[in-house]
């Protein structure tokens, strides 16, 4: 992926005296880089995982993004452009929040001095809080969510060290059938797990489509639909998911009404279970802290010009408008851009 | 000579390739369109060699470029949506940005400057691929072979 897209791979002959910060290196966050590193902007990036790339390196597997495509257009801007790219540092306003990764923090930066320190800043932080449901026993060894299975396998191929194992066990329940949801379960099959995708929706209702849940059944899955997980049983350890059977009404793909049949219960046994139903925004606050807003479901809140409640603060990506695909992310970022050089040409 | 072509096979139907040329020429060329199984597959102009729309265009406002694509010249073009009804894929649209109809012209502005098309350039899974007719038949053919071996392999053992 080239982000400089806009212009040849040559240094810019006019330089703009203006700094500019990048929080999260996420596709909004480096489709924005590209292009104002393009426009002669002095650009830093902050990223607080040791590589830039955000979900696309740490979390979408290879054999649908290649690493190296991703790290090798950051390594453009960073030569070519002179773009600074402060990785393991994580911008914070007020409380932080814990994330996944976190472990590889070296430097915390707090919000208040980037904004004096900068003329425009752009916060693309994304979703990085997975859901849970209203489930009994999550406290138990061997549950985990998918975005943690999916960055412990791309930590372990990047060689990261001091990632605690995650041993999933022989047979694994993977909880979703979103797109997330597939990736994790295709790579613990690929593993050589026994895995049971447990889902509300039938395959003709997922997010991610039949197609590819019908990929995975031919793969070895089992699919057990119309159930969500009741309890988490076993001593510790998960041994087994207590599931019951559910009416469900669907409005497109979201749910809007959700019961369960009394007397469906029944136990699956299992060795661990993965939870894939989703995704919170993860803003660098927790409430609103520096005049800036926060929506209802915790991301930050823009008009139509990228600009959150406070003045010279952008926001782009997933945090802005939800969970999305790398697509709708990078245009985000890019218009989050457009807008930014606009601002700063005094032309919005 | 140039070709710029889609490997399914590669394509995670991410949609970057439509946002993208969407905030560079206002409207989407390339579009990501859903079969019933939420397959997603990328859809923009296939550069015919022996293009219909090329050929049905009245005001020859349709041409092959130097470099093998089937670019519009807007100042020509009168919309009157022949090129639409002759093309295979249903590619020719009425741009609202231009008033004519619009199409996938592998970013002729930015070849003129000497970049590249700007989906290519993006493509997160590179499953777009643009270059010389040759490098790309080359690759296409190193693929088939990798494929038609493995299948061989398979059958043996």
């Amino acid at each position: 992926m080239r982000f400089s897209f806009m212009c040849k791979r040559e240094k810019p002959e006019e330089r703009i005296g203006k700094k500019v910060a990048i929080i999260g290196s996420g596709p909004a966050g480096l489709a924005a880089t590209g292009y104002l590193a393009c426009k002669g902007y002095y650009v830093t990036v902050y990223e607080r995982l040791p590589y830039p790339g955000g979900l696309m390196v740490f979390g979408i597997p290879g054999f649908r993004i290649p690493k190296h495509r991703v790290l090798l257009g950051t390594k453009e801007l960073e030569e070519v452009f002179g773009v600074e790219f402060k990785t393991s540092s994580k911008v914070i306003a007020g409380d932080a929040v814990q994330l996944i990764g976190d472990k590889y923090v070296k430097r915390k930066v707090p919000l208040e001095n980037i904004i004096e320190e900068h003329d425009a800043i752009l916060i693309a932080t994304g979703t990085w809080i997975p859901r849970l449901p209203p489930a009994e026993g999550l406290d138990k060894k061997g549950v985990y969510t998918a975005l943690e299975y999916l960055f412990y396998k791309r930590a372990s191929e990047l060689e990261l060290k001091g990632i605690p194992r995650i041993e999933l066990g022989k047979r694994v329940g993977v909880v979703g059938a979103g797109l997330v949801a597939v990736d994790a379960a295709l790579e613990a099959i690929m593993d050589g797990h026994k895995v049971y995708l447990l889902s509300i929706e039938k395959p003709e209702e997922a997010p991610a489509g039949s197609y590819e849940i019908i990929k995975l059944i031919r793969k070895g899955a089992r699919h057990i639909q119309r159930v969500i997980v009741k309890r988490v049983l076993g001593d510790g350890k998960v041994k087994a998911a207590e599931l019951v059977n559910v009416h469900v009404k669907f409005e497109g793909f979201r749910i809007v009404e959700l019961k369960p049949i009394e007397g469906t219960e029944r136990v699956v046994e299992l060795d661990s279970l993965i939870f894939a139903i989703g995704q919170k925004p993860t803003p660098p606050m927790k409430k609103e802290v520096l005049g800036i807003k926060l929506t209802r479901w915790g991301g930050i809140e823009v008009d139509d010009y990228n600009r959150t409640t406070r003045d010279k603060v952008f926001a782009a990506g997933d945090v802005a408008i939800g969970p999305s695909k790398v697509g709708r992310a990078v245009k985000s970022g890019l218009r989050a851009a457009y807008w930014i050089d606009r601002y700063l040409t005094n032309t919005l | 000579m140039k070709w710029k072509l889609l490997d399914i096979e590669k394509c995670i139907g991410c949609e970057t390739c439509e946002h993208v040329c969407e905030f560079i020429h206002g409207v989407p060329y390339s579009m990501t369109v859903y079969t019933d199984e939420l397959f997603a597959l990328r859809i923009a102009c296939f550069h015919c060699k022996n293009a219909p729309c090329v050929n049905v265009c009245p005001t020859k406002a349709l041409k092959i470029d130097k470099e093998g694509f089937v670019v519009l010249r807007y100042f020509k073009c009168v919309a009157c949506g022949l090129c639409a009804t002759a093309c295979p894929f249903g590619i020719p649209r009425l741009s609202p940005v231009t008033r004519t109809m619009g199409k996938c012209h592998a970013c002729v502005e930015r070849r003129a400057e000497g970049l590249n098309p700007a989906c290519w350039e993006m493509c997160p899974s590179g499953a777009i691929m643009y270059g010389d007719m040759g490098e790309i038949l080359l690759k296409i053919l190193l693929k088939e072979k990798n494929a038609v071996t493995q299948r061989i392999i398979e059958k043996v053992t």
